[in-house]
């Protein structure tokens, strides 16, 4: 067990959580990952075997030197109320991360690491957008240990005497939900994360497209001959076959993330902080104590409302919005509950804002929201609709005649969504919260206290202006929340109010 | 024995009640000074494109009307740009009152943003070249997180932004620089 007050490496197993973070940097951004798998394709298909090697080689060795050089350049220490970061090869950074300060906590342990007994602690604190600090590789027994002396639980970690006295001195976990293998097939059916990544295989497509179209065309050589054989009637349902068959392997595919995400997940209530365990190869574990909570959001797509499922998104301060560190790594440090039913949505909440907002609802039924007005789908409408249809007709109809006048069809659909739009919208409060339903298909409901508001505005647009309209923009910690299209003066009854609310409350916002 | 008597919402104060104080009067001519230079760069670009286009007759398909349309665009959008200020700058406001910093913008759309002293993580002044020409400061004030709830106020003096970054810096129970304390001479508002 490391001692406080030292400098110290980690193991150097952490090169490897180096090396991942050189390769995910790399895929970064669709740019980079385009012209890596390009460049990649290109070399084993152009150039001789013995140089394809060579260059791989190099590359990977170079990779494995970036990843040593990070390990070696990387130490940390313990103090009494925070740990101080060194890392950096060339741009040399120190981070100094104070334990009450820290928003969420996250334990994550690859296969290779749970081999090992080793894991990663990340930790993200107010006031920033980016997740400040990792600890890669350190033992899990040292991980639990410091991540309790973060939550304020235990003494330091090297006053531990044993993970078994540590187990016995643990507050109870109450477990809250545990999903099993019929709720990683919804959630595999319901997710639509995984048909954006099938987006990018066009682009892998594109250097085999020759070998590709030379297969089908045997195949649908193969398929007409017999096809003409058995008949029109035969051979459509041969296509939809096929069809259903693709539609099963794409669904496979969800499904199987879902299994590798959130295989055997729990949520556990340990004293006031919520903890989260998941991952078939990678187990994460995240946790979030009630009072840093600033935001829940709610989320329900299509798909789950056949099921009356939802999805939980439960926000710290600063991972509100998904940014980038400096090695371009996406974060995102939420506890996520993937899947759960109306009731344990309402005992989440009453859990998640403890004697607060108790007249809150973060389920989207249509009698406690009220509507916003209108004239919002006006606003909609000539935004999104008219001035992009008339502005494109007019770019379109010198360049291709009478067809340009196709471009003001756009209005109708354009109508459609914005009156869609508008009847998902909604809102509802109570003295000390307010909810925000929105949403096309699906809903999504935004819930925040208005004690831990950071700012807030009233904006209005000329058309606004003229109906006695105003949108009032609540800024937190995690997120923006905004209610669109509502009385000026409920508006500015509300803003005062939250200011007040923020101003007053001898209760910390994290 | 703790008490938590219930507050009448009617008065509870009302934020567009308050004494708006406007910008630094150079701040429109600082603006039209920032525009001018987009203008002039502007202007060279497009008569350097009229003169290799049209006199090296390397673009030959131009009508006559395309070069005086642009020239006729680029001219509206210059009036536009160095008037624009000084119907701007009037709209915007901004005010401290002893719990919150309040500020007010836009013509057309507009709004009002309000940031509690208690959740202000840090306050930091900054100038432009330009503005330091002109004597000017932007004050900006830090909140928490990625919620995007941070104040800026352009075209503040110098002095007066200084000052109120050492008035929020004192409300955030921070200890100022030593040079601070002897800047807190007056009050923050007027």
């Amino acid at each position: 067990m490391p001692e406080s007050g030292a400098w110290q490496r980690t193991s150097p197993f952490s090169m490897l959580f180096f090396f991942a973070r050189t390769v995910r940097s790399i895929l970064g951004n669709i740019a980079q990952t385009a012209a890596s798998a390009g460049s990649l394709v290109y070399l084993w298909t152009q150039a001789p075997v013995t140089t394809s090697l060579a260059v791989t080689g190099a590359v990977l060795a170079a990779m494995a030197t970036v990843a040593l050089l990070r390990y070696w350049c990387f130490r940390f220490r313990l103090g009494e109320d925070g740990v101080l970061i060194r890392q950096g090869v060339f741009r040399k950074s120190e981070l100094d991360v104070r334990f009450n300060r820290i928003q969420g906590v996250n334990v994550e342990q690859s296969p290779v690491y749970r081999l090992l007994d080793l894991a990663t602690l990340s930790f993200d604190t107010a006031g920033s957008t980016k997740l400040e600090g990792h600890l890669p590789a350190v033992s899990r027994q040292f991980a639990d240990a410091l991540r309790r002396r973060i939550e304020g639980r235990l003494p330091p970690p090297n006053e531990q005497p044993s993970t078994e006295e540590a187990g016995t001195k643990a507050r109870k976990a109450r477990v809250l939900l545990r999903l099993d293998g019929r709720d990683m097939v919804r959630i595999g059916v319901t997710d639509r994360s995984v048909l954006g990544a099938l987006a990018f295989l066009p682009i892998l497509y594109q250097p085999y497209q020759e070998t590709i179209h030379a297969v089908v065309a045997r195949i649908v050589d193969a398929a007409t001959a017999e096809f003409a054989q058995l008949g029109l009637l035969v051979g459509s349902t041969a296509v939809a076959g096929v069809a259903l068959a693709l539609l099963a392997l794409l669904l496979m595919v969800t499904i199987a993330s879902a299994f590798l995400r959130y295989h055997d997940f729990v949520l556990l209530l340990e004293g006031s902080a919520f903890r989260s365990r998941s991952g078939l190869l990678t187990r994460k574990e995240t946790v979030v104590e009630a009072g840093k909570i600033q935001q829940l959001v709610l989320i329900q797509s299509m798909l789950m409302r056949w099921f009356r499922r939802y999805r939980l998104r439960v926000l710290p301060a600063a991972s509100g919005i998904p940014t980038t560190n400096p090695s371009g790594q996406v974060v995102t440090q939420r506890l996520v509950v993937p899947l759960l039913d109306a009731d344990l949505v309402s005992d989440l909440r009453a859990r998640m804002f403890p004697s607060e907002g108790e007249g809150l609802s973060l389920v989207p039924a249509k009698e406690p929201f009220t509507g916003i007005s209108p004239y919002y789908m006006r606003g909609r409408v000539l935004g999104g609709g008219i001035v992009p249809a008339l502005a494109a007709t007019v770019v379109l109809l010198p360049l291709l005649g009478p067809s340009g006048l196709w471009c003001l069809a756009w209005i109708a659909p354009a109508t459609a969504l914005a009156w869609q739009s508008w009847r998902r919208r909604g809102y509802m409060h109570d003295d000390h919260g307010l909810s925000s339903r929105s949403g096309l298909i699906g809903y999504r409901v935004n819930a925040f206290l208005f004690r831990k508001a950071q700012a807030v505005s009233v904006a209005r647009s000329p058309l606004q202006r003229r109906k006695g309209l105003a949108t009032l923009r609540i800024h937190l910690a995690s997120d923006m929340v905004s209610v669109p299209y509502i009385d000026y003066g409920i508006a500015c009854r509300l803003r005062d109010y939250i200011l007040y609310k923020a101003e007053s409350s001898r209760l910390s916002w994290h | 024995m703790f008490v938590n008597p219930e507050v009448p919402l009617e008065s509870l104060p009302v934020a567009e009640q308050v004494d708006w104080q406007a910008l630094h009067p150079r701040f429109v001519r600082r603006l039209q000074a920032k525009k001018l230079i987009h203008v002039v760069v502007a202007f060279a670009l497009a008569a350097a494109a009229h003169y290799f286009a049209l006199r090296a007759a390397q673009l030959a398909w131009l009508e006559a009307w395309m070069p005086l349309a642009v020239w006729a665009v680029l001219g509206l959008w210059a009036c536009w740009s160095l008037s624009w200020p000084a119907v701007e700058v009037p709209h915007r406001g901004y005010a401290v009152r002893d719990k919150d910093i309040l500020y007010k913008s836009g013509v057309l759309w507009r709004s009002m943003a309000a940031v509690p002293c208690n959740r202000v993580q840090h306050a930091v002044t900054s100038s432009a070249p330009l503005d330091r020409r002109f004597g000017l400061a932007t004050l900006t004030v830090f909140t928490a997180g990625g919620g995007g709830g941070d104040l800026q106020i352009a075209g503040l003096g110098e002095e007066r932004a200084e000052r109120l970054r050492v008035f929020i810096v004192g409300k955030l129970g921070l200890r100022p620089r030593p040079d601070d304390e002897a800047r807190q001479d007056g009050p923050v508002g007027g």
